[in-house]
């Protein structure tokens, strides 16, 4: 089971809005998956070392040089999806409050 | 012109192209005069490419018509990843592949179905609505590459090119009766994948035959400055020796995916798929993968974990929907609360939670090292044997609306998810079909569902995989 404090809590950590319905939807679909994974707890893993990659692999290097990846077209492209825009900036809202 | 459109493979098209029999751009124009007749009902095109193809570049692949998955960026096109958070946004580069397919000759027809970021097993989480399953259209075409399975099942494209993290290239192919590759993580680049997670997800083919998989695979793999998890790899020929026979192969045969929860037809034909693996003078024992009953579990870890991390940056700032709030937190939680659906949200507050300190080392540490068990339960496995074989799932294509509750969902992909955790490749073959019985009493089956045959090999041993797998298309 989970808590519905935590299921508020990790949502806004996730910057996800639930309201009052949603939230307990996803307490009982979010409780029956931690139910689905509690087997886990199970397996004895006392001295297995995680695979955190999907293969073996070394760091990759190369010349720390300036390169640009996109041509203008290219950017201008990206320019016209951007949701809300001044010129060739991004626009958002302020991000201090005025006090 | 005899043509039958529906049934051309990849060496169909080169023979006529070839003989100066059809242009590219005539091509073009049919199938998309095809696909707008068949499918609407079907629905596995999101968008269709207008386009008509100029002068192709004279490659292997000159004048072939592919499907592409829509998180798999075509510049230009639609990539919407069947979220509404992407519902508008055009790609802006050639994903890897696609200009590797571009460069031999390949053109697009459009952009398929799938489940919301490849989140699904039944393209039922596309925010676009459902594909068919083109064998019967009550059911699901599995997912989430369920819009490139059915389009190559209905003969609405050549071949298709669909992503696998959990399964999403085998268990469609599986449902709709058509040949799905993942192929060994690192083979293919994943630059211009819409990410889902990073360490599981591999770009493959699907076709109608193994012959043609293999001549995809000969264009998609490779290292990729781009993507630094590609390996770097000798040019390879995967065509060249499909037809060597495979007397003396060593096949097993894990127990754990023939118990509880497989359907007794599938089971049935599968056993006579691996007969007929003997027959060809194949050597098959059984063997155990004594971790993989653990697998769903770590999965479904994993996966969240690294979906959150990469679904963050849909933020209704940067590109696609967005929905402007009094303030930039705001904006965040409004754009990301409307564009995310059910499914994907779920998964991002599961991985939030399986990540946040008090829960990383119970569940997202703890699963690492499952998968640590699982991956090494293969690498024991294929110290004796070349290949594992089994059922790719464990039913036939199920019902849409039929799978409620996001568990029973997963369990679809019991026995493809253990594959991406070790990083190895797999492909499903067809090998026959099941009645699809009635739904009422009075209904005489008037239909049949296509059964899939996994075949996974060691790492990089694509070539021993593809072998079995045309040695087996070809004795049927």
């Amino acid at each position: 089971m989970i808590d519905i404090k935590d299921v508020e809590y990790m949502a806004g950590l996730a910057r996800l809005e639930l309201n009052t319905e949603e939230k307990k939807k996803f307490q009982k679909d979010l409780g029956s998956v931690l139910e689905f994974v509690e087997k886990l707890k199970r397996l004895d893993v006392e001295g297995i070392e995680p695979t955190t990659v999907g293969a073996e692999s070394a760091n990759v290097m190369r010349a720390d040089e300036p390169r640009s990846k996109y041509d203008s077209e290219t950017v201008k492209k990206m320019l016209e999806q951007l949701p809300d825009r001044k010129d060739d900036f991004v626009k958002v809202k302020s991000i201090l409050n005025k006090n | 012109m005899g043509m039958n459109l529906k049934t051309l493979t990849i060496k169909d098209v080169q023979d006529l192209i070839a003989k100066k029999e059809i242009s590219p751009a005539e091509l073009h124009g049919q199938f998309l005069d095809l696909i707008k007749k068949q499918d609407e009902k079907l629905h596995a095109y999101l968008s269709l490419n207008e386009d008509t193809p100029g002068d192709l570049p004279d490659g292997e692949l000159h004048g072939i018509p592919l499907a592409i998955k829509d998180n798999i960026c075509v510049e230009g096109l639609s990539a919407t990843a069947g979220s509404k958070i992407l519902k508008n946004h055009r790609a802006v580069y050639d994903a890897t592949v696609i200009k590797k397919l571009k460069k031999a000759g390949a053109f697009f027809l459009g952009k398929t179905n799938l489940d919301e970021f490849a989140m699904g097993s039944s393209t039922e989480n596309s925010a676009f609505g459902p594909t068919k399953n083109p064998h019967d259209h009550a059911r699901v075409p599995g997912g989430s590459s369920g819009g490139s399975a059915a389009a190559v099942a209905a003969g609405l494209a050549v071949a298709a090119l669909g992503s696998d993290t959990g399964g999403s290239i085998r268990q469609p192919a599986s449902f709709c009766g058509v040949v799905g590759l993942k192929p060994t993580y690192g083979r293919v680049s994943r630059y211009g994948l819409i990410a889902l997670a990073s360490s599981l997800d591999q770009i493959g083919p699907l076709t109608k035959n193994v012959y043609d998989a293999a001549l995809l695979l000969n264009i998609l793999s490779g290292r990729d400055e781009m993507d630094s998890t590609t390996a770097r790899q000798l040019e390879h020929d995967f065509t060249a020796h499909l037809d060597k026979p495979i007397k003396g192969l060593k096949v097993a045969m894990p127990k754990e995916y023939f118990g509880e929860g497989l359907d007794g037809a599938v089971n049935n034909l599968i056993e006579r798929a691996i007969a007929g693996l003997e027959s060809l003078g194949a050597h098959v024992d059984q063997v155990s993968l004594p971790h993989s009953p653990f697998a769903l579990e770590t999965y479904y870890l994993i996966m969240p974990s690294e979906a959150s991390a990469n679904l963050a940056r849909f933020d209704g700032i940067r590109y696609g929907f967005s929905k402007q709030g009094g303030n930039i937190l705001d904006t965040y939680l409004k754009s990301r609360s409307e564009g995310f659906g059910d499914e994907t949200r779920r998964r991002i507050i599961l991985g939030t939670y399986a990540l946040s300190a008090g829960y990383y080392d119970a569940y997202y540490l703890r699963a690492q090292k499952a998968r640590t068990l699982i991956r090494q339960d293969f690498e024991k496995v294929f110290e004796k044997f070349d290949v594992i074989v089994g059922p790719t799932t464990p039913t036939t294509a199920f019902k849409i609306g039929e799978k409620k509750g996001p568990v029973s969902m997963y369990l679809s992909d019991i026995y493809t998810v253990p594959v991406n955790l070790a990083g190895l490749p797999a492909i499903s073959v067809p090998c026959g079909f099941i009645d699809n019985l009635p739904t009422t009493n009075y209904q005489l089956p008037t239909t049949k569902l296509p059964v899939g045959l996994q075949i996974i090999g060691k790492k990089f041993d694509e070539e021993t995989i593809l072998r079995v797998a045309y040695n087996f298309e070809q004795a049927k």
